[in-house]
């Protein structure tokens, strides 16, 4: 016996030497299975910049995601990117580099990147007393800025170091912003405030000698602060009353600007030496240019505004001669004009129409403008960036698209997969399903005998998928019929945004295929409410948030089209898909609740009355997003929701990350061990794990709640945790998986593991299947095990693969946000049931159960990265589907970024492998055909002979 | 036994019989030999006696034969255990054979015994027990199947075999977190 388990053992050891928990990915799928779309956001600031002198220029933009990015312009390919701690408020070119300024609270950022490389040159902090927004200027030498509403500073911009500084602080007047003056002076713009009404005071100071000393302070009456109208290198305008005024800096006259009468809706717009300036106003386009004498402006002519002009960016575009241009687009159509200062009015112009250069969707306008204009042998060539309301980029080469860069997706909230129509079943034979019997039978017939025709093109089609293996959809291009290729990796996501746009992707091309635009609102829930039918494309559904409005939309799943929708106004409480209940044709059920407990169910003519047939009663909680959670039933007779339990955290905790059981296939119910008996699992479909941090105590908790009864199951308590950083929960079956950064002994990211079981001892389980366990008053109390790991990256993002059975294995995917990488966890290893011993001391049954001996440390294997070359930044949350194959998991990752691709826990078990050589086989086939075609009147032969006695 | 048999074994017995070859010549070479009629009768007694111990010997043989699968058994149990408790080809052509070859001898039990029946024994009964005893030893190869099957864990006997018809806890009543 004794040898016999030694034997057992060295065999385990030399199994485990080989044992590969997942194989990397393998070379020839890498940016084919997946799709990789790095994002910016949407720019706050735009323009065109050549990085160096006599180059060709590129884009930089500055976003409400606080990344700074330079954009080709040839192509629309994002040259580099780097994100900026804080809020980015404004960023300015400077020669080869690109200044940036941030905020975060009081602390003011300032910092310089590589304008060709984007590499970081250097980044000052400065500690503001209070949090005004600073500003900042910028030259050729120097960077000029203002914080703290007085405070300048000269930054040298080599290194970052200050120069010179000034304060300009009198306890009354605020500084808001500050310019470079054409004479190498420096002008600060404030506003003190009076009772009665405002002084705008304008601040000359020198800078020339590295010194900055006041030369001039100006008080001008305005009656509000927002009068400045334009603050350029020489001039300030603002609005006095009926009439515009301006001064040319370091000059002491104010004088009045010519003008049309109405001055209300004026906006104006310079150029960046601010030789020639733009005014708008409600009716006509004035343009002036600045005097060389005297520095007054000069008025060059008036326009009269086109239709729509409420809806324009303003640019200037300096190359020879300085140019302005107007993009004025409302919804998808527009105009852009091309201003000359040289000449007279409107040199050029095109029409410009978003949606029908990409036909793709909607945009809502536009929002900012940049522009170039050239010089060509046939005249002028314009390139205009276009920003748009929804927050995607445009370029437009005169008249001509050249790309888009579709950064709205960079705010997606929401994301869900849609299978797409399965084109082998046709109508007919869907058709087939609801007749029975005979009639069913020669239904069958009659098709079959119609389809005749097909069979040669059947036949040819299968011998070129043999000899291609092509199953799948080619990667290039998006083919023309939008179907479900054979093995179901082919999805649409459609995504749903903060900033009101719905946009669907396709995963074999990860192109936007639609996309619409729902501005001023909010997408607040998204599900699939019915799959593609042979009669019926696929929907989603959609539901809104406006400004004390409400909009459900159900749109076409392949082309975007609206096909149901319903508004009315009210708050938002919460929104959740009823599983389980089919609305008519099969639609599934979503209840809205508002704050006020009204509830309202989708699709509306099901009503509450089918979905009070298949339960007894609908419970649902929501947290208020920092400390208590609410559990609400909702009550059919009066369509509303009324509060059943609440659950107060301690004050000091907040909740950081929520996972909801949910309604996943389950393939079994029990977990078999190496001695064939069974450890049930804990199935609670009422099961919420809620993680919280405590930043006093520096530690973290989980909570395990019943959602129905409103208790808490389980809880644990880990302390020397770091709580600002991020810390994520994700419950799947009976398996509770978390991950925060600990501080503890040494520092690293520890995952726990929990697993969930009815009985403590094998084959033992709960009570009788308790249907009504909710009117029991006794909670079920799993028997939990739990193990911890510490990993060596940050951990910011958590989620279990999803197959069509569920019962390929379950890994754990994780985003690493340090590294920017999505990471497969192997389920083997993240197992709290790894014996604490030896192999050698491992028993029989440990063994086959295939239990890995336990070990703290999961080691930084690279092999489980599934986005290989690509970085992936500010990874939000992870979704996963099902394939049509069992074996593959389809994952997709969004924030500020998109990532998809399909993964195979269990290895892809159930398809050969593309390099499988099947031409080997075929030959293999034919060769012993044909081998045995040539032997056998041989062998009949010799039978005959041996039967006559012949030899 | 039938009747045409019967009267085939008549027509024998006539054409050898004494009397109807009497008046035929033998064939050309023949050599007539003295006919052991006198040494027969002199012998009948201890032929009836060699008879009893013939049948006694029988007996003997038929236990020898309904013992020998016994003999195997500790063979069969020591390959069994060599072999383990995985499943592997060799394993599981062990247990196929374990029960492949009691089946085919307990089909074949009456031919097993055929070469050992005589009508006194039959009369006697005394090969009864010897069968019955086959029978035992053979079914007790093939328990030693079904043991060698449990031991793989091809047999239903554990929690893990009744799992797919275990029921997973379910709850009339939904529960949603909504977001």
């Amino acid at each position: 016996m004794q040898w016999h388990t030694g034997l057992l053992s060295l065999l385990f050891a030399l199994l485990l030497t080989f044992y590969k928990p997942v194989s990397a990915i393998y070379a020839d799928e890498a940016s084919v299975i997946d799709f990789h779309l790095a994002h910016v956001g949407t720019p706050r600031v735009s323009f065109l910049h050549a990085p160096v002198a006599g180059s060709g220029k590129l884009a930089y933009v500055g976003t409400e995601k606080n990344v700074i990015a330079a954009i080709g312009l040839k192509s629309g390919d994002l040259l580099w990117r780097q994100i900026v701690e804080g809020d980015l408020v404004d960023a300015k070119a400077s020669g080869e580099r690109i200044v940036v300024l941030s905020q975060s609270g009081t602390n003011v950022v300032l910092s310089a990147y590589s304008a060709t490389q984007g590499h970081l040159l250097w980044s000052s902090p400065f500690l503001s007393q209070e949090a005004i927004e600073p500003s900042v200027s910028v030259s050729d030498v120097n960077a000029v800025l203002l914080t703290d509403g007085g405070l300048v500073r000269i930054v040298d911009l080599t290194d970052g170091t200050v120069a010179a500084s000034w304060s300009g602080h009198d306890g009354i007047t605020v500084y808001t912003n500050v310019t470079h003056t054409t004479d190498g002076h420096v002008a600060v713009v404030g506003t003190t405030s009076n009772i009665a009404s405002s002084t705008l005071t304008t601040a000359i100071l020198d800078a020339r000698a590295l010194a900055l000393s006041e030369i001039l302070v100006l008080d001008t009456i305005v009656t509000s602060p927002s009068d400045v109208l334009h603050l350029s290198p020489r001039l300030l305008i603002w609005k006095n009353g009926e009439t515009l005024e301006y001064v040319t800096l370091g000059k002491a006259q104010v004088m009045e600007l010519q003008a049309p009468a109405n001055v209300g809706h004026a906006r104006a717009f310079s150029s960046r030496t601010g030789r020639s300036i733009l005014v708008q106003f409600q009716h006509s386009t004035t343009f002036y240019t600045v005097s060389a004498e005297d520095g007054s402006l000069v008025l060059k002519y008036t326009i009269q505004n086109p239709e729509g002009s409420d809806h324009c960016a303003y640019s200037a575009a300096e190359s020879d001669e300085e140019y302005h241009t107007r993009s004025c687009i409302q919804g998808d159509v527009g105009r852009v004009e091309v201003f000359g200062v040289a000449e007279w009015g409107v040199v050029k112009s095109w029409r410009v129409d978003l949606a029908d250069a990409h036909s793709t969707g909607h945009f809502g306008g536009v929002l900012a403008a940049s522009s170039e204009i050239m010089t060509a042998v046939d005249g002028l060539v314009g390139r205009v960036l276009l920003v748009t309301v929804d927050g995607s980029i445009h370029l437009w080469r005169d008249s001509m698209p050249l790309w888009t860069r579709h950064e709205s997706l960079a705010h997606t909230t929401h994301a869900t997969f849609v299978d797409l129509p399965d084109p082998s079943v046709s109508k007919e034979v869907a058709d087939e399903e609801t007749h029975e019997g005979l009639s069913a039978f020669l239904k069958r017939v009659t098709r079959h005998i119609g389809e005749v025709h097909r069979l040669p093109a059947f036949f040819s089609g299968w011998a070129a998928r043999f000899a291609q293996g092509e199953y799948e959809v080619s990667p290039t291009g998006i083919s023309a019929a939008i179907a479900r290729d054979t093995f179901g990796f082919r999805k649409f996501i459609v995504t749903g945004t903060e900033k009101g746009k719905l946009a669907a992707l396709d995963t074999a091309t990860g192109k936007v295929v639609w996309s619409q635009f729902y501005q001023g609102n909010a997408a607040v829930g998204l599900w699939t409410v019915r799959n593609a039918s042979p009669d019926h494309p696929p929907v989603v559904a959609v539901l809104l948030k406006g400004q004390g409005t409400m909009d459900w939309l159900e749109l076409n799943a392949l082309d975007g089209t609206v096909v149901g929708s319903e508004s009315w106004t009210g708050s938002f409480g919460a929104a959740f898909a009823i599983e389980g209940v089919q609305g008519p044709e099969d639609t599934l059920s979503v209840a809205v609740v508002s704050q006020e407990g009204a509830l309202k169910v989708f699709p509306k003519d099901k009503g509450m009355q089918a979905i009070s047939a298949t339960f007894t009663g609908i419970r649902f909680a929501v947290t208020n997003g920092s400390s208590a959670v609410q559990g609400f039933e909702l009550d059919a007779t009066t369509a509303s929701a009324r509060s059943l339990w609440k659950i107060d955290f301690p004050s000091a905790e907040v909740i950081q990350s929520i996972s909801a059981a949910g309604a996943n296939h389950v393939a079994s119910i029990g977990r078999v061990l190496g001695d064939r008996s069974v450890m049930y699992k804990y199935l609670h479909s009422h099961l919420v794990g809620i993680v919280t941090t405590d930043a006093s105590a520096s530690s973290v908790t989980i909570y395990l709640v019943d959602l129905a009864r409103g208790t808490i199951v389980h809880q644990a308590r880990h302390g020397d945790v770091d709580t600002t950083k991020t810390v994520s929960i994700e419950l799947d079956e009976n398996r509770v998986v978390y991950a925060f950064w600990s501080i503890g002994p040494s520092a690293g990211t520890q995952i726990n593991v929990l697993e969930l079981y009815e009985h403590e001892k094998p084959n033992q389980r709960l009570d009788p299947v308790p249907l009504d366990y909710v009117s029991r008053d006794v909670d079920l109390q799993p028997y939990v095990v739990g193990q911890a790991y510490r990993y060596p990256a940050r951990i910011s993002a958590l989620a279990t693969t999803q197959t069509r059975y569920g019962i390929t294995k379950r890994d754990t995917v994780a985003f690493l946000p340090d590294l920017n990488m999505l990471v497969e966890l192997p389920k083997s290893l993240l197992d709290p049931r790894r014996p604490k011993k030896d192999v050698k001391q491992m028993s029989t049954a440990e063994k086959e159960e295939g239990l890995i001996p336990y070990d703290p440390i999961l080691p930084d294997e690279r092999r489980w990265v599934i986005s290989h070359k690509n970085e992936i930044f500010a990874v939000k949350d992870i979704i996963s589907g099902p394939a049509y194959l069992e074996s593959t998991s389809l994952v997709f990752a969004f924030g500020l970024d998109m990532f998809f691709t399909r993964v195979t826990p269990s290895q892809s078990f159930d398809k050969l492998s593309a390099s499988f050589s099947k031409g080997q086989l075929l030959l293999t086939m034919i060769a012993l055909c044909a081998a045995v075609a040539l032997t056998s009147p041989m062998v009949r032969r010799k039978q005959l002979n041996a039967l006559w006695g012949v030899q | 036994m039938s009747s045409s048999a019967q009267i085939s074994k008549t027509a024998v017995n006539s054409l050898s019989s004494k009397a109807s070859t009497a008046n035929v010549a033998n064939p050309p070479g023949y050599v007539a030999t003295p006919a052991p009629s006198s040494k027969a009768n002199k012998n009948a007694v201890a032929t009836k006696q060699s008879t009893e111990d013939r049948d006694t010997l029988k007996v003997k043989k038929a236990w020898e034969i309904a013992l020998a699968p016994a003999k195997n058994v500790p063979m069969q149990a020591f390959m069994m255990y060599m072999s383990g408790s995985s499943l592997q080809i060799f394993s599981l052509m062990m247990a196929f054979m374990l029960f492949k070859n009691p089946v085919t001898a307990l089909s074949n039990t009456a031919n097993t015994f055929l070469p050992l029946e005589s009508e006194q024994l039959k009369k006697d009964g005394r090969l009864w027990l010897p069968k019955v005893c086959f029978v035992v030893m053979q079914v007790l190869m093939m328990g030693l199947g079904v043991y060698k099957c449990w031991t793989m864990g091809l047999l239903p006997t554990s929690g893990s075999d009744r799992l797919v018809w275990a029921e997973r806890r379910t709850s009339d009543l939904l529960s949603v977190f909504a977001s």
